[in-house]
């Protein structure tokens, strides 16, 4: 308890400093009025220091921002310190709040001063946005490139295929069996290529294109597509499934080609078998919900599941399923210029299950 | 007064001019088509100058958007300008959907856009259907378009 005396007593040899300012009002309203503003304005820096280092957790050295609001806070109590000691001469009190403040200052200059090559290293804002130019720069070049080399091949490929058409037609019933084939190859590949081309042109259009947010009826979007294909294809047998009232914010067009895109694939994958079936529904989950279409297809080996959405990837032979391995990477650029995720769970020859998450209606 | 059934048909690419006649026969649009391979060709064509004159409108013009001298858009444009053509039915055909060369189109008063399928049978389909809809079910303001 002496320390507790040493630090609170009052020893009769100390004066207040009221003393010192011979109790003049104006003079302690003078000190009073100022330590209490700086007080005041110490003790909220740290905490507006503490919500911007909490709502920016990107900001580098943030712990910097720590000390910096220790330090501040002490500061700020020497100065009620200095108010109290106006009319108690509790010096000892005041020194061990002194001390604290010194024992945070100390470090926080050292520190500071350690970390200034680093923060000179922080690229400036010109300098960001100098390099944001360059890469809309890079970018808006390698569309255009994309696209001139889209269209540009479009030409030629349907030129060899169109006299494919004709000399098919003018050697009719004078071809071989043989003769025949290569010619219907030659125009087979032509036709694939344009379907590449196409949908090279639709992915690189849904990564340009603005998106608007609207609410989108996922439930209504669906059975229309399902709708679209039986009517397409009424000889096809196919049962579906959709759960009413999924919502989602987002672009009406691009969901739409999200959904058009995963019910294709749904569709080619049941395709062999008679009894397809094919649902979409949505499950909760914490933070948003979780839209899935499933269908009991032929499926795919998990451990390939991780090149499902990478361009021209394709996890079955082209002979098998034909297709352009740039629809779900189409798919996967959307859902997550959305900000939301897609993935896919699949047991070989049972099925397959593509999730996605969009923003929901709070967004 | 506009010759019913007629097509003029502005194309530079003889491979394309080639094909699409192809389609034309092959699809059995019987229409009497003429083809020019410019934009000042195409307006001269279709205001009746130099070695057109006294040329009439046709039903339906089938227009590249990619030509030398000037493009499907600038004629368009020139098309829509004239009093004497300025109802002709055009139809944009291009090799791609960009969506910067729709919109332009469509704003400067083009009737359709096409895209020229990569696969000859759908071509025919395409070439088929432009035929039923322009010759055949479309009505045109013939006299206020009526010329020389």
């Amino acid at each position: 308890m002496t320390w507790l005396n040493a630090l609170f007593g009052n020893d009769p040899g100390y004066m207040p400093h009221g003393m010192c300012y011979l109790w003049s009002p104006g003079m302690i309203a003078l000190q009073v009025g100022s330590d209490a503003l700086i007080g005041l304005a110490y003790l909220s820096i740290p905490l507006t220091l503490l919500y911007v280092v909490r709502k920016r957790t990107d900001i580098p050295f943030n712990w910097m921002f720590g000390l910096f609001g220790v330090f501040i806070v002490a500061c700020g109590f020497t100065h009620v310190m200095e108010i109290w000691n106006v009319w108690h001469a509790d010096y000892q009190l005041a020194g061990g709040v002194k001390l604290v403040t010194a024992l945070a200052s100390v470090p926080t200059a050292i520190l500071l001063i350690r970390i200034v090559p680093r923060i000179l290293e922080i690229p400036t804002r010109r300098e960001l946005e100098a390099a944001n130019h360059r890469l809309e720069d890079a970018y808006r070049e390698l569309e255009q490139f994309a696209y001139a080399v889209s269209h540009d091949l479009r030409a030629p490929l349907r030129h060899i295929e169109g006299y494919g058409k004709a000399l098919e037609s003018s050697l009719a019933g004078r071809l071989d069996d043989k003769q025949a084939h290569y010619l219907h190859s030659m125009r087979e590949g032509s036709r694939h290529m344009g379907d590449l081309i196409d949908a090279l042109l639709e992915l690189s259009r849904v990564s340009r294109e603005h998106i608007t947010h609207k609410e989108v009826d996922l439930s209504a979007l669906m059975l229309e597509l399902f709708r679209e294909f039986q009517g397409t294809n009424p000889e096809r047998p196919l049962r579906y499934q959709v759960q009413p009232g999924m919502h989602a914010v987002g672009d009406p067009h691009l969901i739409r080609v999200v959904l058009q895109n995963l019910l294709n694939n749904a569709l080619k994958f049941t395709a062999k078998r008679g009894d397809a079936f094919i649902e979409c529904g949505m499950r909760g989950k914490d933070g948003g919900n979780v839209f899935f279409i499933s269908d009991n297809g032929v499926g795919f080996d998990m451990q390939y599941a991780h090149r499902l959405f990478s361009m021209f990837q394709r996890l079955h032979s082209k002979q098998d399923f034909e297709g352009t391995g740039i629809g779900l990477a189409t798919v996967q650029r959307i859902v997550r210029r959305h900000g939301g995720r897609i993935w896919a769970e699949a047991v070989q020859g049972a099925g397959a299950t593509f999730y996605f998450t969009l923003p929901g209606q709070e967004a | 007064m506009p010759r019913d059934g007629h097509i003029l048909l502005v194309e530079d690419s003889p491979q394309d001019v080639e094909l699409i006649m192809l389609a034309l026969k092959e699809g059995k649009v019987v229409n009497h088509i003429d083809v020019v391979k410019d934009g000042p060709e195409a307006l001269a064509y279709l205001t009746g100058r130099g070695d057109h004159a006294g040329r009439d409108l046709p039903s339906v013009v089938l227009l590249d958007i990619n030509l030398p001298k000037m493009s499907g858009l600038d004629v368009l444009k020139e098309i829509r300008a004239n009093l004497r053509t300025r109802h002709v039915p055009v139809v944009m055909l291009t090799s791609s959907r960009q969506q910067e060369d729709m919109l332009r189109s469509y704003d400067l008063g083009a009737n359709s856009f096409v895209r020229k399928p990569v696969e000859f049978d759908k071509l025919v389909d395409a070439m088929q259907q432009l035929r039923l809809y322009w010759l055949l079910l479309n009505e045109l303001p013939y006299g206020e378009a009526a010329g020389g």
